[in-house]
């Protein structure tokens, strides 16, 4: 069932390009009750890697400037890093709070923005 | 310089695994900062960067659980095949209206979950569980 679920997380990311991490966290955490943190790092070890042979596909159309690439990789490592320092200092309930106001927030601009 | 701003800030979010990726194609496109295909592809570039520093920070757990790491990628990664392929097939717009209401849905349970899981932490702080 779980390989199943997998399947389907990776269907959504082929099709949509984003939330597929966040269908995996509420997987992870809320059905399967594993713990947040770990769940949430599983998701951004996975989830990237399947993004690379897309990230190729979409770079080789051109829609890239290599010095913003440069710059954008520099942040990414930065603000990534200590993003992820943050998370394992945060309260896992909180966090699991802050991500669901997020979702709520971002979806429901983006659901207006379709609409 | 805003879009730097969007990158820090949608890095910092993914780094705390809480969906970073959906702000700055959001922001950049409100802002009209980038063009949505653009957008999309500085984003996984972002992702990818904040995975791999991730990765490396947590690769003792990651040879210990070689196996479900594996696992995931195959699974995840023969469903992103799929979809990309089929993608082409299908109606896109309808289909991401159901995805984003199921996506609200989502949220709404996180909180409601998060804030009965936080009263309990501290109803039994109060009776001295800890």
């Amino acid at each position: 069932m779980k390989y199943i679920f997998f399947i389907l997380i990776g269907l959504i990311n082929g099709l949509f390009t984003s939330g597929a991490g966040q269908l995996l966290i509420f997987y992870l955490v809320y059905v399967l009750k594993k713990d947040t943190k770990k769940s949430r790092e599983f998701s951004l070890i996975i989830m990237p890697l399947i993004s690379i042979p897309t990230f190729i596909v979409y770079s080789l159309k051109g829609n890239i400037d290599i010095f913003m690439c440069i710059i954008f990789i520099l942040i990414s490592l930065i603000f990534g890093f200590l993003g992820n320092k943050t998370m394992k200092k945060i309260n896992p309930n909180l966090l699991n709070l802050i991500s669901g106001l997020f979702l709520i927030v971002i979806t429901g601009i983006s659901l207006w923005r379709i609409l | 310089m805003i879009i730097y701003f969007i990158a820090a800030l949608s890095s910092f979010l993914s780094g705390m695994g809480i969906g970073g990726g959906s702000v700055f194609i959001l922001l950049s496109i409100l802002f009209n900062l980038l063009e949505l295909n653009e957008a999309r592809t500085y984003n996984l570039l972002l992702f990818i960067s904040v995975g791999i520093i991730v990765s490396f920070k947590n690769l003792n757990q990651i040879k210990s659980d070689k196996k479900k790491y594996l696992k995931g990628i195959v699974f995840i990664g023969m469903g992103a095949l799929l979809g990309a392929f089929i993608s082409k097939y299908v109606p896109e717009k309808s289909l991401k209206v159901l995805f984003y209401i199921f996506l609200l849905l989502i949220g709404i349970y996180e909180i409601i979950v998060s804030l009965k899981n936080i009263k309990l932490d501290k109803n039994n702080n109060k009776k001295g569980v800890y």
